[in-house]
C-alpha cells in the first residue's frame, strides 16, 4: 500500500469529524489545519447544528482551508461577534464540549508540553501552549493532536507540564489513542493501516497495546476533503 | 489633539517600560512602532501581548526587550520564531510565560482597578507556580480559589484601521485583547492606517471602542502593521515573513532601516 501524506491526513481528518457526530461545540486555534477541516466535514456531512468557535468569531463558514486558521478574513463569514478572550470564559464556565490541542511532547496521562525541553543539558526553547492550559483543564472532551510520531514526543512523563487534561482522543500519523479511565492513561484505540502495532510499539515512550486498524475515510468524505484544500495545504504539519 | 510622528511617539516610552503590543501573530500587529523602537534603540523593556509574532519576535532579536510576558510567540505559518528563541535559550530575555487566559485574567484585573483575577483551576501547568500564582481562600465558601495578580501595562500600543485626530479610534475585524488592555494600560499610543474627520469616524461609531481620554499619541502610519496584515485593507507579505524568519542579527539591523516606517 503505497501511501502519501494526504491519505495521511485524509484518515485523520476523517476521524476527527465522525468524532464531532454528537458533539455540542468546537473550538480550534493557531496553526490547526486538521481540526479546521474536521470541524468543517462534520458540520457538513454529520452535524449541522455543530457550534463553531474560532478565535476570531462565532461560527465561521469558510469556503476553503486557509494558510492561517485563525486569519481575520474568516470573521467576515461569521454568525456573530465573539472575542478571543470570551472564548476562553466560554470553556471556563464548562460550556465548551471539544477543544483541539496540539502537543510537542504528549505523555501517558494525556499532559502536554509546549514550553521548553531539555535535550542532554541543552534548553530547546518552544512557543508556549497559547490557549491550552485553560482549555485542557476546562474543556469537556479536548482531543489532541500531533503531525509526527516518536519517542521523543510521546514520553511517558511530559518535561514540563503546560497543559493539564484528559483527552477525548490523541491523534498521531500512526495511531489514535483514547484515555482509559481504569487505567488513568491512554490507551491505543486504533492503528492506521499503513502502521502496526510494532511500528506504534517502537515509537512511544509508554506502554502500548494492539488495537484494530483505523477506519478509513469515505469516498464523500475525501471528495469534500479536497475541494475545501485543494492545494493539500493539510499534509504539510504531517511527517 | 494628539497628533505627532512616529518618532516623537516612540519617544514617550522610556527604557525599562512595560508596553502591551495590539493585534494577535501576525494580524494588526504595531509592526512600524516596533521597528522605530529599535532604530531608537530602546532598551529592557518588558513586553505583554497573549500571542506575539513578528513584534515580540524582532524586540528580542535586536537587544530591546528582556522580559515578554506571553502565552505563545511564534509566526504560525513562518514556523517558529527564531530570535525569540535564541534570546530566551540564551538567557538574554526572559519569558515570563503565561497561557493567554492569565494575561488576560492580569489586564482584566488591571481595567477592573482591583488587584487580583481569580481564574479557574490551572494550577497543574508548571508556569503557575513560576509565576507565583495564589490559591486565595473563596471567601463566599466553596474551596480555594487560584487568582492572578493585575499587570498595569505603563503603555498599550494599538494599531487600528482609523482614529481620529484625538485618538479616538475604530477598530474592524476582531478585537483580540486591545480593547481591554486599552482599558488595562495608564496610557494608550494609537498607529492607524488613518487618521479621519470626526464626522467620518461617527459614520462607523458601533465600531469605535477605544475612546481618546487615555491616547496620549495619536500616528499616521499607512501599512503600519507591515508585514502583517491589517484587514481588510491589506494581506500580510508572505514574501517578506518568508524572508524575515531566516535573518541573522546583522539581517535584522538592515531589516528595521530598509522597511520603512
Amino acid at each position: 500500500m503505497t501511501v502519501t501524506l494526504l491519505d495521511k491526513a485524509n484518515y485523520m481528518i476523517s476521524s476527527m469529524a465522525r468524532l464531532l457526530k454528537d458533539a455540542e461545540s468546537a473550538f480550534m486555534g493557531v496553526a490547526s489545519f486538521l481540526p479546521f477541516m474536521a470541524i468543517i466535514l462534520a458540520k457538513r456531512l454529520y452535524n449541522p447544528d455543530l457550534i463553531w468557535y474560532s478565535i476570531v468569531g462565532y461560527n465561521p463558514n469558510p469556503k476553503h482551508l486557509p494558510m492561517s486558521t485563525v486569519h481575520p478574513w474568516i470573521s467576515k463569514y461569521c454568525d456573530a461577534k465573539l472575542q478571543l478572550a470570551e472564548l476562553f470564559d466560554i470553556s471556563a464556565r464548562g460550556e465548551l464540549d471539544v477543544v483541539f490541542l496540539a502537543g510537542a511532547q504528549i505523555d501517558q496521562r494525556g499532559y502536554l508540553n509546549n514550553s521548553h525541553i531539555y535535550i542532554g543539558e541543552r534548553r530547546i526553547q518552544l512557543p508556549g501552549g497559547a490557549g491550552g492550559a485553560l482549555l485542557h483543564a476546562t474543556a469537556r472532551r479536548p482531543i489532541v493532536w500531533q503531525g509526527k510520531h516518536d519517542t521523543r514526543i510521546f514520553v511517558k512523563e511530559v518535561q514540563r507540564i503546560t497543559a493539564a487534561g484528559k483527552p477525548y482522543r490523541v491523534f498521531s500519523p500512526l495511531c489514535i489513542f483514547r484515555f482509559d479511565d481504569d487505567l488513568g492513561r491512554l490507551v491505543v484505540d486504533s492503528i492506521h493501516p499503513w502502521s502496526s502495532f510494532e511500528e506504534v510499539k517502537e515509537n512511544t515512550g509508554f506502554e502500548v497495546n494492539d488495537a484494530p486498524p483505523t477506519p478509513e475515510p469515505s469516498d464523500e468524505e475525501i471528495e469534500l476533503i479536497e475541494k475545501i484544500d485543494p492545494h493539500g495545504i493539510r499534509k504539510t504539519v504531517l511527517e | 489633539m494628539s497628533v505627532m510622528s512616529l518618532e516623537e511617539a516612540v519617544d514617550l516610552i522610556e527604557n525599562g517600560s512595560l508596553i502591551c503590543l495590539s493585534g494577535n501573530l501576525l494580524y494588526r500587529i504595531p509592526a512600524a512602532f516596533v521597528r522605530e523602537l529599535a532604530r531608537q534603540g530602546k532598551r529592557d523593556l518588558r513586553v505583554m501581548k497573549t500571542a506575539g509574532g513578528y513584534d515580540v519576535d524582532l524586540l528580542c532579536g535586536l537587544g530591546c526587550a528582556k522580559e515578554i510576558i506571553a502565552g505563545f510567540v511564534s509566526f504560525e505559518a513562518f514556523g517558529l520564531a527564531k530570535n525569540f528563541r535564541r534570546a530566551v535559550e540564551e538567557g538574554r530575555v526572559k519569558y515570563s510565560e503565561n497561557t493567554c487566559y492569565s494575561v488576560i485574567a492580569a489586564l482584566r484585573a488591571a481595567a477592573y482597578g482591583v488587584p487580583f483575577m481569580p481564574i479557574a483551576d490551572i494550577s497543574k501547568s508548571y508556569f503557575v507556580k513560576e509565576r507565583g500564582f495564589k490559591f486565595v481562600e473563596n471567601p463566599y465558601g466553596g474551596g480555594k480559589v487560584l487568582t492572578v495578580p493585575a499587570i498595569k501595562p505603563e503603555f498599550a500600543i494599538i494599531h487600528v484601521q482609523k482614529a481620529d485626530e484625538d485618538g479616538n479610534a475604530l477598530i474592524y475585524g476582531p478585537w483580540f485583547e486591545d480593547v481591554l488592555m486599552a482599558r488595562a494600560a495608564e496610557n494608550i499610543i494609537i498607529t492607524t492606517e488613518m487618521i479621519v474627520p470626526k464626522e467620518d469616524l461617527r459614520r462607523d461609531i458601533d465600531a469605535v471602542w477605544i475612546p481618546s481620554y487615555k491616547v496620549r499619541a495619536v500616528v499616521e502610519v499607512p501599512k503600519g502593521a507591515y508585514p502583517g496584515a491589517c484587514p481588510p485593507y491589506y494581506e500580510m507579505d508572505f514574501e517578506m515573513m518568508e524572508k524575515y524568519a531566516s535573518l541573522d542579527e546583522d539581517g535584522l539591523r538592515k531589516h528595521i532601516w530598509e522597511v520603512k516606517p
